[in-house]
């Protein structure tokens, strides 16, 4: 499963909410400082990113597609210092 | 008696005008500023056309420089209305409308929404603007700047008007006095025990009428008030209250819970908190007792009341220790200016222990009424032994120890993150689309304590013979609904019914259909997870 996808399925169960856009903002759809919690435990337990929690709450950058993109790049930064490190 | 609050501030200014007042991340503003900048934007307000009883509309972030501000509106005899700044466009136009108001204050970043609706005769001020006031009364020496032209510190006007959800389906705006606030203050001393070397924080929304204890009263007790200007999770809420060694702080109950979920909750003792305020939700007994534990002798207040009697009308203090208590804490003895009476369905007077009855809640934090409705004002008010009550819709009885304990409410009426939702509003928008014969709103829990709104909708004949795509008439309810309520009213399941269980009058029998609710939303969430194949 793609990052963006393992994301929205997160939000999606964790919300109770469905057919979330990946425009969407996380405060819009039902998200709150009470079930952040278990989005933050959930996307690093999946894929190892710890993403910082203001970004949830931002403007702009509290959408699923911004969420992704900044999850794919630490991934991206993480495997070319694996690349160095070896 | 206490004094007015502008008075209060100004005293203090005069005593202590080099000592800090409120601060966040961005400017710290001592008690001479405080008055200065507060005189200053009066006279502001006044010379672009705000006269006493004129509304100036804030919709902002919490910051310090809008506390500030609304010292300001105050002192030029003005109406607050605190607005909040995620409200839906729909809703934020209602509302502008409805209180037309002279001024809106904002910051840049809602510019534009607001703008879109701001009223023909108002003129926008931002957050800039205030900075640039400010930083003029900051720049000398304090003395009290000329207020000649200001009306003076008026007791019987309004000070502030906070929208809350109506059962007419719509917002409606409730008008409270600066009289109201005096007697709220003087209850309010003798229970929240904030002294001008207290250090205080606030976390809560502007929009909700908690900034009166939370903001406005560590401020006329002359205090130091740290303003949390930013995002609400546990780690950066503790540091707050651990870095400033605040004494005294308020949070509702779920939000009192979170911030003891900080991974130093358990590891950094709280040598300086002293009192911790909470209420607007009933207090979870183990968020408490944890609470109690973080330094000796601290204490928490369980506050109760409705925005019609001014933020808070009884109090409950919890000091014991008692790991093993199961049961709820009560509400508590009203406060110094109220008289609570708890009033059966025939209208009798309930005194007795463990009766349940309304609570009506009287005395001189009642309100002045709901802006503009004076039909729902006289259906909300009552003289009880000649004295003038607000009905709170709240079912109470009286304890053994005659603390008042909270049962539920009489109508539909539920509290979902604090914020008061009439399930009527919801019902409203739900109706109005296309296709639905009626809807039932109904609150359930979710896994994260969150109490969440769920909907079971019928639809009409034509809407049943069409054979409507239910999930395509789902998205289209969904999408009403996010136009037009803020996103804690949205329901969070939507399910349409054949019919819905009945009760043996003919009525909906919301009860059962709050457990066939809770089975199919907590069923579908754990098919989505298989669908997706973990």
């Amino acid at each position: 499963m793609d990052t963006e996808a393992v994301v929205t399925n997160i939000i999606e169960n964790v919300i109770g909410v469905r057919g979330v856009s990946r425009d969407a903002r996380f405060l819009d759809i039902g998200g709150n400082s009470l079930n952040l919690g278990a989005v933050l435990t959930q996307i690093y337990y999946k894929t190892g990113v710890a993403v910082p929690a203001r970004m949830f709450f931002h403007k702009s950058d509290s959408t699923i597609a911004a969420i992704t993109a900044k999850i794919d790049s630490q991934l991206k930064e993480s495997q070319a210092a694996l690349t160095i490190s070896q | 008696m206490r004094q007015h609050l502008l008075e209060d501030i100004r005293s203090h200014a005069l005593a202590k005008p080099d000592q800090f007042a409120v601060c966040d991340s961005e400017v710290s503003i001592n008690y001479g500023a405080l008055d200065r900048f507060s005189t200053s934007l009066a006279m502001h307000l006044q010379a672009v056309g705000c006269k006493t009883g004129s509304r100036v509309v804030v919709v902002a972030n919490r910051r310090a420089i809008i506390v500030a501000a609304i010292l300001g509106i105050f002192k030029a005899g003005c109406i607050h209305v605190p607005l909040d700044p995620r409200m839906p466009a729909a809703r934020l136009q209602y509302i502008l409308n409805d209180i037309a108001p002279a001024v809106v204050i904002t910051e840049e970043d809602l510019r534009e929404t607001v703008g879109a609706y701001l009223p023909p005769q108002a003129s926008l001020l931002l957050k800039e603007d205030l900075e640039r006031i400010l930083r003029l009364s900051a720049a000398t020496d304090y003395v009290p700047a000329s207020d000649v032209s200001l009306p003076g510190w008026l007791l019987d006007v309004p000070a502030y008007c906070i929208y809350t959800s109506g059962s007419t389906g719509r917002p409606k705006g409730v008008l409270i006095d600066h009289r109201n606030i005096v007697d709220f203050f003087e209850g309010t001393e003798q229970v929240y025990d904030v002294r001008a070397e207290s250090v205080c924080a606030s976390f809560s929304p502007l929009h909700f009428d908690v900034f009166l204890m939370d903001m406005l009263f560590p401020l006329a007790q002359g205090a130091r008030l740290h303003v949390h200007d930013d995002i609400v999770v546990p780690d950066l809420l503790f540091q707050t209250i651990a870095t400033h060694d605040v004494t005294h702080f308020s949070a509702w109950g779920l939000m009192l819970g979170l911030i003891a979920q900080a991974s130093q909750f358990s590891t950094t003792p709280l040598p300086h908190l002293q009192t911790v305020l909470t209420g607007t939700d009933i207090p979870n007994v183990d968020t408490v007792q944890r609470w109690l534990r973080v330094g000796t002798g601290v204490k928490v207040i369980n506050a109760y009341g409705p925005t019609e009697v001014t933020c808070a009308s009884t109090a409950y203090t919890i000091r014991d220790l008692e790991p093993g208590r199961q049961e709820l804490y009560p509400i508590g003895s009203p406060l110094k200016h109220v008289h609570t009476f708890l009033v059966g369905s025939e209208g009798e007077r309930i005194t007795q222990r463990n009766v349940p009855g309304e609570l009506y809640i009287g005395g001189t934090q009642v309100m002045r009424g709901y802006w503009n409705l004076a039909a729902e004002t006289e259906a909300a008010v009552r003289y009880l032994d000649g004295i003038r009550c607000y009905r709170s819709g709240d079912i109470c009885i009286y304890q053994e120890d005659g603390s008042l304990f909270y049962i539920g409410r009489k109508d539909n009426e539920v509290n979902i993150g604090g914020y008061r939702v009439h399930l009527n509003e919801v019902r409203r928008v739900i109706n109005s689309v296309p296709n639905v014969h009626d809807s039932e709103v109904v609150m359930v829990d979710s896994k994260y304590e969150e109490k969440v709104l769920a909907a079971g909708i019928l639809l009409d004949e034509s809407g049943k013979m069409r054979a409507l795509d239910v999930d395509q008439q789902i998205i289209r309810i969904r999408a009403r609904l996010r136009d037009e309520l803020p996103s804690y009213m949205v329901p969070r399941y939507l399910a349409i019914f054949d019919d819905f269980p009945k009760l043996s009058s003919g009525k909906a029998d919301r009860k059962a259909l709050t457990s066939i609710l809770t089975v199919r939303m907590t069923k579908e969430a754990e098919e989505v997870i298989t669908a997706h194949g973990h």
